[in-house]
């Protein structure tokens, strides 16, 4: 336990010091911020490790409290319903299609939003792999909603995680390809597609395992606790629509703490951040996605593009290390 | 007392310190750089600012014929400017990363300073006499009128007051798209090399326009980049043969007449690594932040974040020699993460027999191992212990229990104080020590 408390807080260092790195004179350090990520991906692994094992030990126990925990987080995710329906398509159609899934449910928009910052457009590794896991993971939780999903949405990363852990060259990551032409569609996320949303779900924790490379993990496997409880939640009612910064900020603010041991809100701000911000280190186009990203209180059409822009930009990070 | 760098009796005394007393360091102010020339006699140093400060031995005098002489500043000049990238929105900073010296051909003295992008050659020259009575134009500079000229006259040479000039030579730019790390002067007098984090240039000293490409370890895709370069040296004998380490911890040593490009080593160091003491940061303290051969060429030490090791170039497998410079701070590595500590560069140095290697450490300590006697000793670059032929106190640091008097402990040093970068005279016993904006001078008691 004290190990995965200690590996989050040095992931939380990490991911701060990349997004300073940003801001430092005399550009990027490549060494530092390569060194920093293998600390990143070391903590990682140590992270995954401990929770899938904590989780999976107490998924027994969970059954019962956790639809006291949804029922309890009904009132306070009511004021978000919207961040669950932001940009639906963002669930990969390859693996939507096959997924019963949870209805109702939506990938929330600040996790579709990093997934989309993060992922990386490495050579196809498992792909296919990740894909059958996330199906059959999702398959399952139809049946079982509730925390014993948990452990199963964990499993997939869980694998990726030790596959990549010794393995310096990142595997594949589907979403990347999916998701683009998806998101640009942006009212359509509105609507409440329930396959998408467990394809999308199931993505995000293969993409979560997939990677090799500890910076998009790290912040998936952070978000994919709260995410997912949050899509549980959100099936109970109909979501109406509203725009997706909006619904990015309430989701942002509204991190849940209740199932996680781990308070996540910090990580995820700062993933948000650094997203964006990375965007803004590309090009003009993303500076200005950025500083929409950041701003508080936007309608749906600015928010639209900021979405947009970002989504475009798919790999702040390593097209940064590639540019620099 | 323990005795390091040539003698079981050896005591390093104080002799000067340069620079500023004030608690306020100015960031430009921070030494980045020292080093001798190849006689020792001219000293330089480069800091964040982008300046280099030349000082000179100066002569020993006669009425102390047994002291050794006072290092004077010599020449100031600003090396490098603060760029700005247009293409990349990138500010390229002025900090001088490394000085190399040239040897010494003429009456003037000439050096390579480089920055993140750029190499300079320097040349500081001294003019001492200046021509009076040209015939075309008068003293001030005012041209003469021609029809005014009624005689010729010869012009001569005047004495006037030592003016020590820096010019730049020659500028070596847009070589480098990462930050240059090294350069390492060749042992032929014509070429040398400098390395980024991905690649290693060869350049020839009279050619700017050009270099070649020796090492490139950029991965075709970048994702997949594991390993920088950190340092690069070359061989001080043998022109063809250059060394340069990564931050995995491992040493290449390349033959330039096998290939072109040296993609392919010749010589593979590494120390497999020991399980037991495996953690988050591991890797970053194995990353090796500096690479000196020994003068001999038999030799090569490589610094990194806890140790220093000393490798015989015909053994490849491990390290001959291991010392621990601060081994009480594998425990806080942690704390060292979060405040950028551990990213912390050190050099390190030999003497010129190769008989001791110096490296600094916190707390403006810095530590020298004799190789040949094992012992060791940490000292301390400051203004308090800096008495005019004070003998330095050994100084010990406590790694827990009960702390002995005179013994500093762990949690009390001061982690902003952090000697990185230390020379040694090349023939005698005189070190120069760098500790932040400050100089400081030691040297062996003389009896």
């Amino acid at each position: 336990m004290e190990f995965k408390v200690e590996a989050h807080r040095i992931m939380s260092i990490s991911l701060g010091k990349i997004y300073n790195s940003r801001i430092q004179r005399g550009g990027i350090k490549l060494h530092k911020n390569l060194l920093v990520s293998l600390v990143l991906r070391s903590a990682r692994q140590v992270y995954l490790n401990d929770y899938y094992q904590s989780v999976c030990l107490n998924a027994q126990q969970h059954w019962g409290t956790h639809e006291e925990v949804m029922d309890s987080d009904q009132p306070q995710s009511a004021s978000e319903p919207a961040g669950y329906t932001a940009t639906t398509p963002a669930a990969p159609a390859a693996t939507a299609v096959s997924e019963p899934g949870l209805p109702a449910e939506n990938t929330p928009p600040e996790l579709t939003i990093d997934v989309e910052s993060f992922t990386e457009s490495h050579a196809a590794a498992p792909t296919e792999e990740e894909e059958e896991a996330a199906e059959a993971d999702c398959t399952d939780s139809k049946e079982d909603k509730s925390s014993g999903s948990d452990c199963r949405r964990q499993r997939p990363s869980e694998l990726k995680g030790d596959d990549a852990a010794p393995a310096s060259s990142p595997t594949a990551i589907p979403m990347a390809e999916h998701l683009v032409p998806d998101n640009q569609i942006g009212p359509e996320g509105e609507e409440a597609k329930p396959p998408q949303d467990e394809g999308g779900c199931g993505e995000a924790d293969a993409v979560g395992g997939g990677d090799g490379d500890s910076v998009t993990e790290t912040q998936l496997d952070n978000q994919l606790g709260a995410s997912c409880s949050r899509k549980r939640r959100s099936s109970e009612k109909a979501p109406p629509p509203e725009s997706p910064v909006k619904k990015t900020k309430r989701a942002l603010s509204s991190t849940p703490t209740g199932e996680e041991e781990m308070d996540t809100a910090n990580v995820s701000s700062l993933i948000t951040i650094f997203g964006s911000s990375f965007s803004g280190l590309l090009s003009k186009d993303s500076t200005q996605a950025e500083a929409e990203a950041e701003d508080s209180e936007r309608d749906s059409g600015a928010a639209q593009i900021c979405c947009d822009q970002i989504l475009k930009n798919l790999n702040p990070w390593t097209t940064a290390i590639v540019a620099f | 007392m323990a005795g390091v760098g040539g003698g079981n009796d050896l005591q390093w005394c104080f002799a000067q310190v340069k620079g500023a007393i004030d608690e306020d360091v100015a960031e430009a102010d921070i030494i980045s750089t020292v080093e001798f020339n190849y006689s020792g006699d001219l000293l330089a140093t480069g800091d964040k600012g982008g300046r280099v400060v030349i000082f000179q031995r100066e002569q020993e005098s006669k009425n102390h014929p047994h002291s050794r002489g006072e290092y004077n500043v010599y020449s100031t000049f600003q090396s490098h400017e603060p760029e700005f990238d247009y293409l990349k929105s990138l500010e390229i900073e002025e900090k001088i990363n490394k000085i190399r010296w040239l040897p010494q051909q003429n009456a003037a003295h000439s050096l390579l300073s480089t920055n993140d992008k750029t190499i300079k050659l320097w040349k500081i020259s001294e003019r001492d006499k200046k021509a009076e009575g040209y015939n075309l134009k008068e003293e001030d500079g005012r041209l003469r009128d021609p029809f005014r000229i009624t005689s010729l006259r010869v012009p001569v040479l005047q004495p006037m007051d030592l003016m020590v000039e820096a010019s730049p030579r020659r500028i070596f730019a847009n070589a480098h798209t990462y930050h240059i790390n090294s350069i390492s002067v060749n042992s032929d007098h014509e070429t040398y090399l400098s390395a980024d984090d991905l690649r290693i240039n060869l350049w020839h000293l009279e050619i700017t326009d050009r270099s070649f490409n020796i090492v490139d370890i950029k991965p075709a895709n970048m994702e997949e980049l594991t390993e920088v370069i950190t340092a690069a040296e070359c061989h001080p004998n043998q022109c063809n043969v250059f060394v340069y380490s990564s931050s995995k911890g491992t040493i290449r040593l390349c033959d330039m007449r096998a290939a072109a490009l040296c993609d392919r080593h010749t010589k593979f160091f590494e120390e497999p690594e020991d399980p037991s003491s495996r953690s988050f940061f591991s890797e970053i303290i194995s990353s090796i932040s500096d690479v000196k051969f020994s003068h001999s060429g038999r030799y090569m030490m490589t610094r990194d974040y806890l140790s220093v090791k000393v490798w015989d170039l015909n053994m490849e497998n491990r390290p001959v020699e291991t010392y621990q410079v601060h081994e009480y701070l594998r425990s806080k590595l942690c704390s060292l993460y979060e405040n950028d500590c551990i990213f912390d560069k050190f050099e390190c140095c030999w003497n010129g027999t190769d008989s001791a290697i110096m490296t600094g450490s916190y707390n403006n300590f810095f530590r020298m191992f004799d190789r040949n006697t094992r012992r060791d000793i940490t000292l301390e670059a400051s203004r308090e212990s800096s008495k005019p032929r004070g003998i330095l106190k050994p100084r010990k640091v406590c790694t827990g229990g009960k702390r002995k008097k005179d013994e500093i402990s762990v949690d009390s040093l001061d982690f902003n104080k952090k000697i990185l970068h230390t020379a040694w005279h090349p023939k005698e016993n005189v070190i120069a020590v760098a500790a932040t904006n400050n100089l400081y001078i030691f040297q062996d008691k003389i009896n």
